[in-house]
C-alpha cells in the first residue's frame, strides 16, 4: 500500500455483489464523513464479488485518494473480509458498516460522538427496522435475547454491521469464521467498555439479500461456541468444570444406586457409574488442556493495556 | 539433516520484470531410481526448446538413486546445465519440492515426472495455460484399461466433485506448472501433490486443465501394480483427501466438525435414555437387568467427548487468533 499517513477514522465496508449500491453509498459517505472534520479513508473490502462490484470500486479509488480497495481472491464471508479491512486500516479509529445502504453514513457522527465519552466500542442498534417481521425481525429478537443471555453481554441488536472500534481493541479481536456478529461478547474477553447508539435503518434499495434461514443452525453453534470462550476466557482451566462436577454427581449417584440394589443391577448402574465418571475426567482433563493453550498460545484473551494518556479522537480525554 | 550438493549458491532475488528474460523452472522429483533419466532428460529439453528465455532443470533424489545419480551426472560432465538436488533422505515429493523450490529462479514452474507419463511434447501445452490461469495440470485421456479401473475412477471424480465442487480428472498425473506465487503459497503445505490444485482452489487461484496424450511404455512395458496394491493406493489417496477436505473447510470452525458427529451421537444416546427412562418410570419395565441403559449412557457420553473436542478445537483457533489468516488478498488499490 502506497498510503502511509496515519489517519484518524477508518471507514471499513466489505462487500460482496453489491454494484449497484457501491456508487450511491460512495455519495452518501462523501455526504457526510467529510463534515465530522477528521482526517478519515475508506476502506472497501471486496470478498469475491462476482458481478462488476470491483470495476466500480476500482473507479471510485482511482478518483479519491482516500479510498482503498482490498480484493479478496475468492469469497470468504464476513467475518474474514472485516478482518481482512481492519489489518489494513490506519486510523485510530475504525468504524465497520453493510454495503447494502441498510446503514445510514449520517450515524457515523453519533458513533463517534460515544467513543469519545470514553467507551472503547459502540455498537449500532436499529431500533427501527424495516424488515419483515416473520423471517426477519422476529427471529432477530430471540436471536439477539438468547446471545445476550448466554454471553452476558447485553447488546440488543447484534446483527447491526455498523459499530465503532478504538483501533487497538479491535487489532486484536480474532475475527474469522462467522464472529462478526459477537464482536462485543469476544471484545469483552479482553475487557472493553461497550455502549450502544440508535442508528438509522433502511429498507433494502437494490440487489437482493445475501442470508437465508439455515443460518440459524449456525448460529447456534456459534452461541455455544462464543460461551465457552468467555467462560474460557475468564478462568481457562475451569471452562469445562461444570460440565466435570455435573458428570461427577451423576457416577456417584450411580455408583450409590449400584450399591443399593446391590443383589439385582450391581452392574448395570455400576457401568454407568464408570461411564460418568470417565467423562468426569475427560472433561478435567479439557479443562486442563485448555489451561495449556492459554499459556503457551499466541493471542491469550488477556485484558488489554490501553496506554493511560490516550488522546481521544476529538480532543475529549 | 539434509545434506545438499552439486547445486549452484542460491541466486539472489528470481528475476524481477525489470530483467525482462523470463525463465521457466523445471523441477523433476525422482521418485525410484531410474537409469533412463538422461533419455527422459532429453526428451524434456527438446520439448521445451521454443520456450521463450531460459529453461533450467533442477533434479531433486534421493541419495540411495545410483543409477539415476550417475546417469545425471554423466549428463552434466557432458556440459548439460542441470541442478542436482541430493537429499539424504526421502521425505515424500512435497519436500522435494519445497528444496528445489527454494533454488528456482523462474516465473513459471513446471513440475515433471522422472519416468515419463505424458508424451513430451504435451508439455508445452500445459505451460501455454500459465497465460491465462495461475495453475494447470496435465489431464490423460482414456486411461483406465478394464472396468473396475473405470469404476474406480469414476467414484473418485464423483467424490471430488462433491467435497470440492470441481474436479481433477487426472490426479496422479504428475506434470503441474504454477505461476510462482502460487507454488510459493501451496509449497508449505505438507499433502500429497496430487491434491496442489485443490488447495491452490482453495486459495481462491485460477487451475486449469489440458487435456495430455499418455507416453508410450518404455520398451519392456511398465511394472504392473497388482489389482489389490493399486485399489490400496487409491484408497490411501482417497483418504488423504477426506482428511484434506476436512482441515481445509473446518480449519476455522472445528466445532462444525466435530459437532456434525457429536450432536447426532448425543441425541440418538439422550432418546434412548429417555426412552428407557419413561419405560422404566411410567410402564414399570425394571431397569435392573437391561444392558441397554449402558448403551444410552455410552452414546451419551461419547456424544459429549466429541462435542468438546470440538469445543477444545475452538478454544485453540481462538488462541491462535492473529496467526491463522482466513482470507487470502488478490490485490490492493
Amino acid at each position: 500500500m502506497t498510503r502511509s499517513l496515519v489517519v484518524e477514522l477508518s471507514i471499513i465496508i466489505p462487500t460482496f455483489d453489491e454494484e449497484e449500491n457501491v456508487e450511491p453509498l460512495y455519495q452518501a459517505l462523501m455526504a457526510t464523513v467529510p463534515a465530522l472534520g477528521r482526517s478519515f479513508e475508506i476502506i472497501f473490502v471486496d470478498d469475491g464479488s462476482r458481478d462488476r462490484t470491483f470495476e466500480r470500486l476500482a473507479a471510485i479509488a482511482a478518483r479519491d485518494r482516500r479510498v482503498a480497495v482490498v480484493k479478496l481472491r475468492r469469497n470468504y464471508g464476513q467475518a474474514p473480509a472485516m478482518a481482512a479491512g481492519i489489518e489494513h486500516a490506519q486510523g485510530e479509529v475504525l468504524v465497520t458498516m453493510d454495503a447494502d445502504l441498510q446503514n445510514d453514513p449520517a450515524d457515523i457522527g453519533s458513533l463517534l460522538a460515544k467513543l469519545a465519552e470514553g467507551y472503547d466500542l459502540v455498537v449500532g442498534w436499529r431500533h427501527e427496522r424495516q424488515d419483515k417481521w416473520l423471517s426477519r425481525r422476529l427471529p432477530s429478537v430471540i436471536a439477539n435475547w438468547l446471545i445476550a443471555a448466554m454471553t452476558g453481554v447485553d447488546v440488543r441488536d447484534n446483527g447491526c454491521t455498523l459499530k465503532a472500534f478504538r483501533a487497538e481493541l479491535i487489532k486484536r479481536v480474532p475475527l474469522y469464521g462467522e464472529m462478526h456478529r459477537f464482536i462485543p461478547a469476544i471484545a469483552s474477553t479482553f475487557g472493553c467498555q461497550l455502549a450502544e447508539v440508535k442508528v438509522h435503518h433502511h429498507p433494502r434499495r437494490y440487489g437482493k439479500s445475501k442470508y437465508g434461514l439455515s443460518r440459524i443452525y449456525r448460529v447456534l453453534l456459534d452461541i455455544v461456541v462464543i460461551k465457552t470462550l468467555i467462560t474460557f476466557a475468564r478462568r481457562p482451566l475451569f471452562c469445562f468444570f461444570s460440565g466435570a462436577a455435573a458428570t461427577l454427581a451423576l457416577s456417584v449417584l450411580s455408583a450409590s444406586l449400584a450399591i443399593i440394589f446391590l443383589k439385582q443391577s450391581f452392574v448395570v448402574f455400576a457401568a454407568v457409574a464408570v461411564l460418568c465418571g470417565s467423562l468426569a475426567l475427560f472433561l478435567g482433563f479439557a479443562g486442563v488442556a485448555s489451561a495449556l493453550v492459554s499459556q503457551y498460545g499466541g493471542n491469550p484473551p488477556v485484558p488489554l493495556q490501553l496506554t493511560v494518556d490516550h488522546n481521544l479522537p476529538g480532543g475529549a480525554r | 539433516m539434509r545434506l545438499i550438493s552439486e547445486v549452484p549458491p542460491p541466486s539472489a532475488a528470481p528475476a524481477s520484470q525489470a530483467d525482462a528474460i523470463p525463465i521457466t523452472s523445471v523441477i523433476v522429483p525422482v521418485l525410484h531410481d531410474d537409469g533412463a533419466l538422461p533419455g527422459t532428460h532429453r526428451a524434456y529439453r527438446a520439448a521445451l526448446e521454443h520456450q521463450p528465455g531460459e529453461v533450467e532443470f533442477l533434479y531433486v533424489l534421493d541419495r540411495g538413486s545410483r543409477q539415476a545419480l550417475a546417469g545425471l551426472n554423466r549428463l552434466k560432465r557432458a556440459g548439460e546445465p542441470l541442478t542436482l538436488i541430493v537429499l539424504s533422505r526421502w521425505d515424500g515429493e512435497g519436500a522435494a519440492l519445497r528444496s528445489a523450490f527454494e533454488r528456482t529462479r523462474g516465473e513459471r514452474i513446471l513440475i515433471l515426472p522422472a519416468s515419463p507419463q505424458v508424451d513430451p511434447r504435451d508439455v508445452p501445452k500445459v505451460l501455454e495455460q500459465l497465460g491465462h490461469a495461475d495453475m494447470a495440470v496435465g489431464n490423460r485421456l482414456a486411461l483406465e484399461n478394464s472396468w473396475s479401473e473405470l469404476v474406480q475412477a469414476r467414484l473418485f471424480r464423483w467424490l471430488v466433485r462433491l467435497l470440492f465442487s470441481r474436479i481433477i480428472t487426472d490426479p496422479v498425473c504428475r506434470v503441474r506448472a504454477y505461476r510462482r506465487h502460487v507454488l510459493q503459497e501451496i509449497v508449505g503445505y505438507n499433502v500429497q501433490q496430487h491434491f496442489s490444485p485443490l488447495l491452490a482452489a482453495e486459495r481462491g487461484f485460477q487451475i486449469a486443465e489440458v487435456a495430455v496424450r499418455a507416453s508410450e511404455p518404455p520398451p519392456g512395458g511398465t511394472p504392473h501394480q497388482g489389482g489389490l496394491s493399486m485399489l490400496l493406493s487409491r484408497l490411501g489417496l482417497t483418504l488423504e483427501m477426506l482428511s484434506l477436505y476436512v482441515v481445509l473447510k473446518f480449519i476455522h470452525k472445528p466445532l462444525r466438525f466435530f459437532g456434525t458427529i457429536g450432536l447426532p451421537v448425543l441425541l440418538i444416546g439422550l432418546v434412548f435414555t429417555g426412552y428407557l427412562g419413561i419405560s422404566r418410570l411410567f410402564f414399570g419395565m425394571p431397569l435392573a437387568d437391561r444392558p441397554a441403559l449402558i448403551l444410552g449412557v455410552l452414546l451419551i457420553v461419547l456424544g459429549i467427548q466429541v462435542i468438546a473436542l470440538g469445543l477444545i478445537g475452538e478454544i485453540i483457533i481462538f488462541v491462535a487468533g492473529k496467526r491463522i489468516k482466513d482470507y487470502t488478498i488478490d490485490r490492493i488499490l
